[in-house]
């Protein structure tokens, strides 16, 4: 091609390129859709079972919690010392003046990706 | 030799005797970019290699930029032509090789693959046409740069800002117009930096405040296996396609097969940390070293920074259009903010179809939603170089 080019044929390569790049991405778009069924049903199975081995893990790992309470005391006194040091950084305080009487753990129930989002909006923030 | 003229001779080989005003100016602007990036936290990781490069450049006598000087001549006994290398040529020249031969571009992709998610496109993969849409910039800014006396070639690399895409920019660039890329670099990466301001205004006045509260709809979740096939089928189909995306598509979606597999994690790690960092310091350095005075100091660069403005803001305004469109047929159910994203820029586009979104509704996270087009615009702009490639390379 040479190397000016006029107005018309600058039109041409638009609309060629353009319906080149259209063309490819809805090919890729169908084969994504046509992976979906593939892939999608497959996984189910594979979801199905990772289920059911996760709960076998589950119940061997409170088993032995149950064994390893002392360990787990002690992991306990960690997070306690380690939630107390945050606090009292965020209140500009020194550690013996913050008086901790209780820890709960609040269960997580908000999906992965709400998180994620929220904590993007946070991060936008500071 | 009187002391006098000792220090004569001494003054005149210092490079502040033969500075011109342009160096002099280009070192000026490089203070500025380092200042901006420091002070004002402009994008330091690629400001700060990019500004040192173009001061480290424009240093008058430093030769850091000079080719090697070759002598070729016959060989007084045997007749035949024999070369000398006389001087070994400067650092970033060298360095800079990774640029003029297409090196570091699809090493960055490799790097960019093993970071991105591709699974909010595999989860919605009607999103891939706003991707497409937003491509458009390239093209409408490649018409206007032709009508303003660019060749085609030269057309191309400018357009090719549209896309968002430094190394997509970079490597098109490299291959039809080396001599445009320090302002061709300076206009993408700027304007990458930008989009938080370039984008809203545009945005929001495409569309209105009701479409813009649109809350879509959670994403399925892609299975492992989906996003396994992904990577090698984007690959087969785009290199099939057309065989001059193949580097930069292929490194894009090795890197994504890398992150995906699950299997080389170590290998995962290292491209997306380690080598992406060594091959961001190589390009970004020696990118900034092609603004020399000579070359950048012109009427021309004024252009392309303006042209690229334009390709960015056509780029944004079809995308948007395009979601219009898309939320017209689905009834309402997309957010016309995630056409915006389609001009790659990952992820910052998609943060700013977020935040826009927000404004709107603050129950609104269009975050992921958004992701779709802006991976597919990375995929789309590469078709777009591949082909602009394809017309002009040959």
């Amino acid at each position: 091609m040479g190397e000016y080019i006029n107005f018309g044929d600058s039109i041409v390569i638009t609309i060629f390129s353009m319906v080149v790049v259209f063309v490819g991405l809805i090919l890729l778009a169908m084969l994504i859709s046509v992976l979906k069924t593939i892939g999608g049903k497959a996984d189910k199975d594979g979801v199905a079972k990772e289920a059911v081995a996760s709960d076998k893990v589950e119940k061997t790992v409170a088993k032995e919690n149950i064994s390893e309470v002392e360990k787990d005391t002690v992991d306990d006194e960690e997070l306690v010392a380690v939630i107390a040091a945050a606090v009292a950084a965020s209140l500009g305080v020194s550690i013996p003046e913050v008086n901790i009487k209780s820890i709960k753990r609040v269960p997580q129930r908000n999906l992965a990706w709400s998180t994620a989002s929220r904590q993007e909006q946070i991060y936008g923030k500071l | 030799m009187n002391l006098g003229q000792i220090l004569l001779e001494f003054f005149q080989s210092t490079g502040i005797a033969a500075i011109t005003w342009g160096q002099a100016l280009m070192l000026l602007v490089s203070c500025i970019l380092l200042y901006l990036a420091i002070a004002k936290g402009f994008e330091p990781l690629l400001l700060i290699p990019i500004a040192f490069g173009m001061l480290l450049a424009n240093l008058p006598e430093a030769g850091l930029m000079a080719p090697p000087v070759v002598q070729i001549a016959p060989d007084p006994i045997t007749g035949e032509l024999v070369s000398t290398t006389i001087e070994n040529g400067g650092l970033l020249y060298y360095l800079y090789q990774g640029v003029k031969l297409g090196i570091y571009p699809p090493l960055i992709f490799l790097g960019v693959g093993a970071m991105t998610d591709f699974g909010p496109l595999i989860a919605n993969p009607k999103s891939i046409l706003l991707g497409a849409a937003a491509q458009f910039g390239i093209f409408a800014t490649f018409i206007g740069a032709t009508l303003l006396g660019f060749t085609g070639p030269e057309a191309a690399s400018i357009g090719i800002i549209g896309g968002a895409d430094g190394p997509t920019a970079l490597f098109l660039t490299s291959k039809l117009a080396p001599h445009l890329l320090g302002p061709i670099a300076v206009a993408a990466y700027s304007y990458m930096a930008l989009v938080p301001i370039i984008q809203p205004p545009i945005m929001k006045a495409l569309t209105t405040k009701t479409e813009r509260e649109v809350v879509m709809g959670q994403l399925r979740t892609v299975s492992k296996k989906e996003k396994v096939i992904f990577p090698i089928m984007v690959t087969l189909l785009v290199s099939l396609l057309l065989p001059s995306a193949a580097s930069l598509v292929g490194m894009l979606m090795l890197g994504n097969l890398f992150r995906e597999s699950l299997v080389v994690d170590r290998l995962s790690k290292t491209a997306q940390n380690e080598m992406v960092n060594i091959v961001t310091i190589f390009l970004g350095t020696t990118v900034g070293a092609t603004a020399n005075a000579e070359t950048f100091l012109t009427v021309r660069t004024l252009s392309i920074i303006a042209l690229g403005l334009i390709a960015f803001s056509i780029g944004t305004a079809t995308g948007v259009v395009f979601g219009k469109i898309m939320y017209k047929i689905s009834g309402g159910k997309i957010n016309p903010l995630i056409g915006s994203a389609g001009v790659s820029a990952v992820p910052m586009a998609a943060r700013v179809s977020q935040k826009v979104g927000q404004e709107a509704n603050p129950r609104n996270f269009l975050l992921m939603h958004a992701m779709g087009p802006n991976v597919a615009g990375v995929i789309g702009s590469a078709i777009a170089a591949g082909l602009l490639l394809n017309l002009f390379g040959g």
